[in-house]
């Protein structure tokens, strides 16, 4: 390896050439002797040294210390500072220029290659430090793009899935125009109304930050709101009480799917030839369950002992199942279902 | 846009989606409202032409579209040239899109899936305003 380089800035003439002897007769190579800051500068430039040690007080307009200061800082070169005074308020100011060290002058050969061997020891520690935190910057520069990059290939996945599921509804309104028999309309029109469940569930996750949770409250009431417009029914009131609670596709999917037929059967069923008011509420339970309403004051069922459920009690059970949950109908001044759940946990 | 130019709109609506089935979709579902469809276009060149040449009341505006130019170039230009108002349809509700279509003061903007009901709303209301 090649002998380090270190510069001398010292006014003395006699204690440089001495110092510079020392220097090389330790091993050292000088490139440079200067007496003067901007001299020091200049040669700074030219040689860019290991080391350079520097006498505080030397002639001309700038000291030691502006000199030092004036060093470009992206050469990371070290600084050790000669001085014959060591009163507080020089050294004080010698600080703000981060030295390596100072040597008192009269100083012995011996702490004169200590220090600068150390010296050089702490600015090669400093330079795999620099270089080993370059290359981390990079790996996070690196993994933030790729993480991007996901944000924009997930945005365009849900964005797809949107326009698919835009494009099944549009078969399925084709299909529903060339049928006469309005049963089979009804049912065209009840899996228009699932498919739009999950729709909404894919427009939720688009406005949120992470892309994986939401908040339920505000997808509860875009879904109901939507299916009342979508039903069309006159004189029909929907309200929706619902607690803020982040979920996740798992569970959005299959709570919003059940939403979709509770509410589905009270507009089907409850009104047959009058208005009235449906209500939804989410809560939590003081068990830590949470709970999904559905009521409505309307017509009850005929039986109280055989509660309507629905041509869509099979997906009801399904998904009552897939929530953990269990559900209770009750006619109570009309229909009242009652879903309890385990807390989703988010993903 | 001045008074005159309102007045002379047609009670028509121009519908612009680059996916065919959609866009004859949505021309279905305004038949069924008693409404006629102008015309179809899938790039924005297409849809300003058609727009000038029809001068629709209302347009039914799909932000992603076939070609350079989005649905808000679309928009901007039939706002100035025609006066129609545009209704917005996209499938993306990320901000930046959201704050584009903003750009262009849209009547309504509906999120695909858009279903039934929210479009008959969305479309009654423009038409009668």
């Amino acid at each position: 390896m090649e002998q380090p380089q270190v510069m001398l800035v010292e006014d003395e003439r006699i204690v440089a050439m001495n110092l510079r002897q020392q220097l090389l007769k330790l091993g050292y190579r000088v490139p440079a002797v200067a007496a003067s800051g901007a001299d020091a500068l200049r040669q700074i430039e030219a040689f860019r040294p290991d080391v350079i040690l520097m006498d505080i007080h030397i002639e001309g307009d700038m000291d030691g210390i502006s000199t030092a200061a004036a060093i470009p800082g992206e050469y990371q070169i070290p600084v050790i500072y000669l001085t014959a005074y060591s009163e507080e308020a020089t050294l004080a100011l010698a600080r703000t220029t981060k030295p390596y060290g100072y040597l008192i002058k009269p100083f012995s050969e011996r702490e004169l290659h200590a220090t600068i061997q150390m010296t050089l020891e702490r600015r090669n520690v400093e330079l795999e430090l620099r270089r080993a935190k370059q290359d981390l910057e990079k790996i996070v520069e690196e993994r933030s793009r790729a993480l991007d990059q996901r944000d924009i290939l997930i945005r365009e996945v849900y964005h797809r899935v949107k326009n698919n599921l835009q494009l099944v509804d549009s078969i399925m309104n084709m299909q529903a125009r060339m049928i006469e028999d309005p049963q089979a309309r009804q049912v065209l029109f009840g899996l228009r109304g699932r498919i739009l469940a999950l729709g909404l569930v894919h427009q939720q996750l688009m406005n949120s930050a992470d892309l994986k949770n939401f908040d339920i409250a505000p997808f509860l009431e875009e879904l109901s709101k939507n299916i009342l417009d979508s039903v069309g029914k006159s004189g029909v009131n929907l309200t929706l009480e619902a607690c803020t609670l982040k979920v996740g596709l798992d569970f959005a999917v299959p709570l919003g799917l059940l939403a979709t037929e509770l509410i589905t059967n009270s507009l089907k069923h409850a009104f047959p030839d009058r208005g009235g008011t449906i209500s939804v509420l989410l809560q939590n339970d003081t068990d830590g369950k949470l709970v999904l309403t559905v009521s409505d004051d309307g017509i009850g069922a005929p039986d109280s002992g055989e509660l309507r459920v629905g041509l869509g009690s099979r997906i009801i059970g399904n998904l009552v199942r897939q929530l953990e949950g269990t559900l209770t109908a009750r006619n109570e001044g009309g229909i009242k279902t009652e879903v309890r759940m385990a807390m989703p946990i988010p993903s | 846009m001045n008074e005159a130019s309102m007045s002379d709109l047609r009670e028509t609506v121009l519908v612009v989606d680059d996916d065919a089935i959609i866009a004859d979709t949505w021309s279905m579902m305004l038949d069924d409202m008693g409404l006629e469809t102008c015309g179809i276009a899938a790039t924005a060149a297409d849809a300003i032409d058609l727009a000038k040449l029809h001068r629709p009341r209302v347009v039914l505006m799909d932000m992603r579209l076939k070609g350079e130019l989005d649905g808000v170039d679309a928009a901007l230009a039939i706002h100035s040239l025609v006066g129609s108002k545009v209704i917005f349809v996209t499938g993306s509700q990320d901000p930046p899109t959201r704050a584009r279509i903003q750009l262009d003061h849209p009547t309504d903007v509906l999120f695909k899936p858009v279903f039934l009901g929210r479009f008959e709303s969305a479309i009654r209301a423009a038409m009668d305003e």
